[in-house]
């Protein structure tokens, strides 16, 4: 999964701001987006079960969700030309056809301001049924 | 107290609903419920008397009704689609279509994990199938109905 996106990642973001394939993705306690800026990064999925349906047989129907959590750091006082468009281009991966099975994708991100650092943490949430 | 909790999953303690069709040999067991209603609506028939300032009811006939939400188990809802056991052979879809007179039986689950709960059953017809399905809950779940022809027993 994780290699899916960043395949379509790799494919798409031609501009100043590049994915990076490196994990882990720290270097002496340091996240390695805050020191290489205009880098995406992503993690390893990890995944949640909840119940969609609960039964009286104990054969309950199950939502997985498969996250994958990822990093941009970029200067805040120097705005890169293309953040826009590389913004909406990772968004747009939640829908990488080779990822399949899914009934519902999702993609958001927050962003955080740390001195002259503008990171964006953003997460992909992927749904099946178990 | 005597609650009756069925344990989901655990034998004997679970809620349990069998259907059959008179000359079966084996029940269609159903699997999956979400949840269960017991309907015993009784119709009351009302009056007023001239020196009484409140209307007076007493009850009638009842109309007796299980609902039920389930998820749908591809061969019990379709059947199986041979064997001499009509319920199971027919499945839920087959019996509602054909209108099959079933007998049903509702183990109600128990009060403790000694299989000594309440067993309600009765016959009746197979109705108000509604499966659905959508993008966001990609299960198909259906609302079923066992409209009951005459009384409920409790053993």
């Amino acid at each position: 999964m994780r290699q899916q996106l960043l395949d379509y990642i790799t494919a798409n973001l031609t501009g100043t701001i590049k994915p990076s394939s490196e994990l882990p993705f720290e270097e002496g306690n340091q996240a390695l987006h805050l020191k290489n800026l205009r880098r995406v990064y992503l993690a390893e999925p990890y995944q949640e079960q909840t119940t969609l349906y609960a039964t009286f047989n104990g054969n309950h129907v199950n939502v997985k969700t498969d996250i994958v959590q990822g990093y941009l750091t970029v200067d805040a006082k120097n705005r890169n030309t293309d953040l826009d468009a590389a913004l909406t281009t990772l968004g747009s991966a939640k829908d990488v056809a080779t990822i399949t099975g899914r009934h519902r994708r999702e993609f958001d991100y927050t962003t955080s301001i740390d001195n002259d650092r503008l990171t964006y943490e953003f997460q992909y949430r992927f749904y099946s049924i178990v | 107290m005597a609650y009756i909790y069925p344990a989901p999953g655990v034998a004997n303690v679970e809620l349990t609903l069998e259907i059959e069709v008179s000359g079966d040999t084996n029940a269609l067991a159903i699997p999956a419920l979400q949840d269960i209603t017991i309907n015993n609506a009784n119709d009351v028939f009302t009056w007023t008397q001239l020196d009484s300032g409140s209307k007076f009811n007493i009850p009638t006939t009842a109309s007796n009704s299980i609902d039920m939400n389930l998820v749908v188990d591809q061969t019990v809802f379709f059947g199986s689609g041979s064997g001499a056991d009509v319920a199971v052979n027919k499945g839920l879809f087959g019996l509602s279509k054909d209108k099959k007179l079933i007998s049903f039986s509702l183990y109600m689950g128990d009060t403790n994990s000694g299989s000594a709960g309440k067993t309600i059953s009765g016959t009746g017809y197979v109705v108000g199938l509604a499966p659905t399905v959508s993008a966001d809950s990609p299960v198909w779940v259906t609302p079923v109905s066992i409209t009951v022809v005459g009384d409920y027993t409790v053993a």
